[in-house]
């Protein structure tokens, strides 16, 4: 090339191992040109990670082919089951129940979303529920499981899963893969961050064992003490606590005990939630809640009280803010995972987040000048992300008739973001659904959520008028039937995963094995 | 709050009669329609412009409007896009053509490696000569894309039409089933109102019309939505002024635009003959009519811009009665299109519909704005014409959403894009390299394929289309032949 070739970054550092850190390096080593840029992890292993996530969302499988990572071997490593959706009990009230599922409910016809049919026979008086129309509720209600089918006119092409598995193990996987593919790691704990005098930026890196670490872009992974991102450039935080109180959460893991289901179970407690995240061999539990509510010790009773299995070990508890950091990118750093923002794990979007910042930044790759053109871009994008992702957590908690707490009463009585309200004013109105172009929730999950939290609309869709009601009853009947046949046709869960991982990982994939460095 | 039983539509031109068959052929007949043909807007649906983009198509299949009947019954042409030939009398020449996706190699955007090469070789890199509708267009062949073979080039490209919009709204009238809409010929004499809402219209036959909704469709005089107090968009005033020059051979398969000092002036390749259309403002009248050079059939003189509100009260608008856009792209039929799917999406359940109203007008402004942002940027030069049909083009090109588009692509080849865009990736990458705009940088990931052996891979690929290209008919036969088979089949 001659010298219009844009200057390089030559130099890309790391700080904190962990889902974020590790994903980082995974995915910056696999999808950066070989041999152009140095790629450093700073890690100690006197700090523990968080080890958010283990309940992740259907985008978590492309993360992973994109890496080149085979599905059998990312089971095996990572303790890995699959995921249909999520079971919420007693959320719209005490003793309701419903599913929010990965695929979506039935087929649109004619035009008309399905949902607008299924909300027209109920007053011809279908009672069966949603969730019966989506083959993802269906099979989890049976604990079935199956890859889902290509073939565009097969019920199970509507099938979409994701995974529960062991976050601190998926990050040992992606280790290996980055170390196989040259990431260096340094082993050390930060006691100082250099600072260049003239433009702020992050020069240096000094350890407590004498060590420094150079770099001309640092990605900050240190979890909720964003080391960098906070600490050193001073970004502020926004608080999003006003909308999502709950600040504390407790979690213990407990032995895998009776069936392995294919979904996430969130249980609404008095003054929060309470999370089931089954995987190979044990159960992840967390009880989120607000302190302002509940003192811990209570909040220790209502975790134990709700577990279904023996603790493996101590309750361990976490504090955190709700909100993200006004900038995700600022001078040379970038924050990625918990030291960028935090959401509760109500719709397990922790390692879709981190999975974003990483493909953004990729996709807006800058070259050794890192200019505010490209870092604005980047931090609109993600400001947009975490929104997003925001509002749809807020209506879990605001769309609820319960009034048997304080902490209930707060969350229904609440202001909410404008987005969000004019949303569900849309769906109360005529039930219908808006989404924004790249919104990551689809309108099935706003559905499912809406309707399983007792949003019913007022009116239903004048255009079904003019389709006959039996032709309707006809279809939905005939819809149900066929997700009923196939789902006990479908092997069991717990049979599926062992009969898969024994299989040979598909041809064309290996564990990187040579360096680019 | 009652249900919606009766619709009312205003208008008598492109808009009113297509909303009116969008309406018959959605809705329950318990919803009673009824098309009040007010006044004429034969001379205004100029400012539709004479090209479609392709989402038309399934449009139309929605409505029952095959595209063998549009052939069949009217001198539509096909259209692979907008020739524009020194644009902004400059050097800036080129087909904005409609394009599938340009595809991605090693995850990077096509579009990355010719910039690679233009700013290698220090020259404008051409996008022009990858693109397989371009090729064919610019050799007046066409064909259409082959059914179900995605290998095969060709099926890369998309295609619209080039029309008259005054042919079009008379076959949309003609498809009306008057057993299902009663259509009444009359002007209005009064609109009644009440709390915000119009109650009723008195015409001027002495019927007075009442409906739980009024569509607007009577033009940019909006003659029911300013009765409840909406203003007019604050763009510009334009004039049009339309010929018509028969021709024995129809043209190439694309709308040519050719700039001037007091505007522009396209060529519609018809079947029977091509339409000149002469957009201009008041200050430069004397020299486009000059220039225009043949006899005028419509003229009209329009402000371009969106109203703030497009539904207020118990009243919608669609079309021009909204928003005049400039027939410079094919954003006005595509602004129509969207109007009335907007409508069918948000169409009121009862009476009571002001979230309907709401999310309406959010979704209307965020389509205008987002509309806007394409003609801005076609507007976006530095060396631009003293006269004023050019310098009144100022403020179309001052919004921060596209200062930032400019700045992604300029800075980087980066094609930035907002929510619900009706111009997708595709047109902004063409429009841009169509600009000139040249990125100072490309992307880093592009140097993952050698320089050298991307070289290699862009001429074999240019070679295959411009061979795919030869092979192809003349737009003129290709259109005479498909219209034998159609006669034939129908």
């Amino acid at each position: 090339m001659n010298d219009t070739k844009p200057k390089l970054l030559k130099e890309i550092t790391i700080v904190g191992g962990g889902s974020a850190g590790w994903m980082t390096a995974a995915a910056l080593a696999r999808m950066l040109p070989t041999g152009d840029v140095k790629i450093t992890l700073v890690e100690s292993e006197q700090i523990g990670t968080i080890g958010v996530g283990e309940a992740t969302i259907p985008d978590m499988a492309r993360f992973n082919r994109n890496l080149g990572i085979d599905e059998r071997e990312f089971l095996k490593a990572t303790n890995g089951t699959f995921k249909l959706g999520i079971e919420f009990n007693n959320w719209g009230k005490l003793g309701d129940k419903y599913f929010h599922p990965f695929g979506g409910h039935g087929v649109d016809m004619h035009g008309v979303d399905f949902h607008q049919y299924w909300l027209h026979s109920l007053k011809a008086g279908n009672t069966n529920s949603i969730e019966e129309y989506s083959i993802c509720s269906v099979a989890a209600k049976h604990n079935k499981f199956v890859l889902p089918e290509q073939n565009p006119k097969s019920v199970l092409s509507n099938l979409a899963y994701a995974y529960h598995f062991d976050a601190t193990a998926y990050a040992a996987f992606l280790r290996k893969y980055a170390e196989n593919l040259g990431v260096k790691r340094i082993e050390g704990k930060i006691e100082t961050v250099e600072q260049d005098p003239t433009t702020g930026n992050i020069s240096a890196l000094h350890l407590e064992d004498g060590n420094i670490v150079k770099g001309e872009l640092f990605f900050d992974c240190s979890g909720f003490s964003s080391l960098l991102l906070d600490k050193t450039l001073g970004v502020k935080y926004r608080d999003w606590s006003q909308w999502l109180p709950c600040n504390t959460a407790k979690t213990v893991a407990t032995k895998q005990d009776g069936p392995m289901l294919p979904y996430t179970r969130s249980t609404a407690k008095e003054t929060g939630w309470q999370w089931r995240i089954p995987t190979q061999q044990r159960v992840g539990n967390g009880y989120i809640y607000c302190d302002k509510y509940i003192s811990d010790e209570e909040a220790n009773k209502v975790l134990l009280d709700g577990l279904d299995g023996e603790p493996l070990s101590d309750v361990r508890t976490i504090r955190f803010k709700t909100g993200c950091q006004e900038v995700f990118w600022e001078k040379n750093c970038i924050g990625i995972g918990l030291s960028a923002g935090f959401l509760e794990p109500l719709e397990s979007t922790s390692l879709f987040l981190i999975q974003q910042g990483i493909t953004r930044f990729i996709a807006l790759y800058p070259n050794g000048e890192l200019p505010d053109i490209v870092r604005n871009e980047y931090n609109r994008l993600m400001t947009r992300e975490f929104e997003q992702v925001r509002d749809f957590i807020i209506l879990h908690y605001k769309a609820t008739q319960r009034d048997d707490s304080p902490f209930w009463r707060y969350c229904r009585d609440m202001e909410i973001p404008e987005s969000l309200q004019r949303k569900m004013a849309l769906f109360q109105h005529g039930g219908r659904i808006f989404r924004d172009e790249n919104e990551l929730f689809t309108r099935a999950s706003w559905v499912a959520v809406m309707l399983g939290q007792n949003i019913y609309p007022e009116t239903n869709d004048p255009i079904l008028a003019n389709i006959p009601k039996d032709g309707i009853q006809h279809s939905l009947s005939s819809m149900k039937k066929s997700m009923e046949q196939i789902t006990t046709k479908l092997p069991d869960h717990a049979y599926f995963i062992e009969k898969y991982t024994e299989m040979k990982p598909q041809s064309g994939f290996t564990m990187p094995n040579t360096g680019k460095m | 709050m009652n249900k919606l039983n009766r619709i009312v539509v205003c208008g008598n031109g492109l808009a009113a009669n297509l909303t009116a068959l969008a309406l018959q052929q959605t809705l329950s007949e318990k919803i009673i329609i009824e098309l009040i043909r007010v006044g004429n807007q034969n001379s205004t649906d100029i400012f539709y412009g004479s090209i479609t983009a392709p989402n038309i198509y399934d449009f139309h299949l929605n409505l029952n409007v095959s595209e063998p009947e549009l052939l069949l019954n009217t001198n539509t042409s096909f259209c692979y896009g907008n020739q524009y030939l020194k644009w902004g009398m400059s050097d800036r020449s080129w087909l904005q053509c409609f394009h599938l996706y340009l595809g991605a190699e090693e995850g990077v955007d096509f579009h990355q490696y010719i910039s690679r090469q233009g700013i290698s070789e220090q020259k404008q890199a051409n996008l022009e000569h990858y693109l397989i509708n371009a090729q064919a267009g610019l050799a007046g062949k066409f064909a259409h894309p082959p059914a179900g073979n995605d290998q095969h080039p060709l099926s890369r490209a998309e295609y619209g039409y080039q029309f008259n919009p005054k042919e079009w709204s008379d076959i949309y009238a003609s498809m009306l089933d008057e057993n299902r809409i009663n259509i009444i010929d009359s002007d209005i004499e009064d609109i009644q109102i009440d709390k915000g809402e119009i109650t009723s219209l008195k015409l001027t036959n002495g019927a007075l019309i009442q409906a739980s909704l009024f569509i607007d469709c009577t033009g940019p005089n909006a003659q029911l939505l300013s009765q409840l107090g909406s203003k007019p968009g604050e763009g510009r005033k334009l004039r049009a002024v339309k010929g018509f020059q028969p021709a024995v051979q129809m043209g190439p398969a694309f709308r040519r635009i050719k700039s001037f000092p007091y505007g522009w002036q396209s060529e519609t390749h018809l079947r029977n003959g091509a339409e000149r259309l002469t957009i201009y403002t008041d200050k430069n009248k004397a020299a486009a009519i000059k220039n225009h050079g043949l006899p005028v059939i419509e003229q009209c003189r329009v402000k371009t811009g969106h109203r703030e509100h497009a539904w207020l009260g118990n009243c919608v608008t669609i079309g021009h009665a909204a928003n005049v856009i400039e027939p410079l792209t094919p954003a006005p039929n595509m602004m129509l299109i969207n109007d009335i799917l907007r409508l069918l999406e948000l169409l009121p359940h009862t009476t009571s519909m002001s979230e309907e109203a709401e999310e309406y007008n959010r979704r209307f402004k965020q389509d205008a704005e987002n509309i806007d942002l394409f003609l801005g940027a076609l507007f976006s030069f530095d060396d631009k014409l003293k006269d004023s049909y050019w310098s009144d083009t100022a403020y179309i090109t001052k919004s921060d959403k596209l200062k930032r588009k400019l700045n992604q692509f300029e800075y980087r080849g980066r094609i930035a894009m907002y929510d619900l865009e009706p111009f997708n990736e595709q047109d902004w990458t063409i429009l841009h390299f169509g600009m000139a705009r040249t990125p100072q940088i490309y992307d880093v990931l592009v140097d993952q394929i050698a320089s050298s052996d991307m070289t290699v891979k862009l001429n074999k690929m240019r070679e295959v289309l411009q061979q795919v290209a030869s092979q192809m008919p003349p737009h003129a036969l290709y259109m005479e032949k498909l219209l034998q088979y159609l006669k034939k089949k129908h």
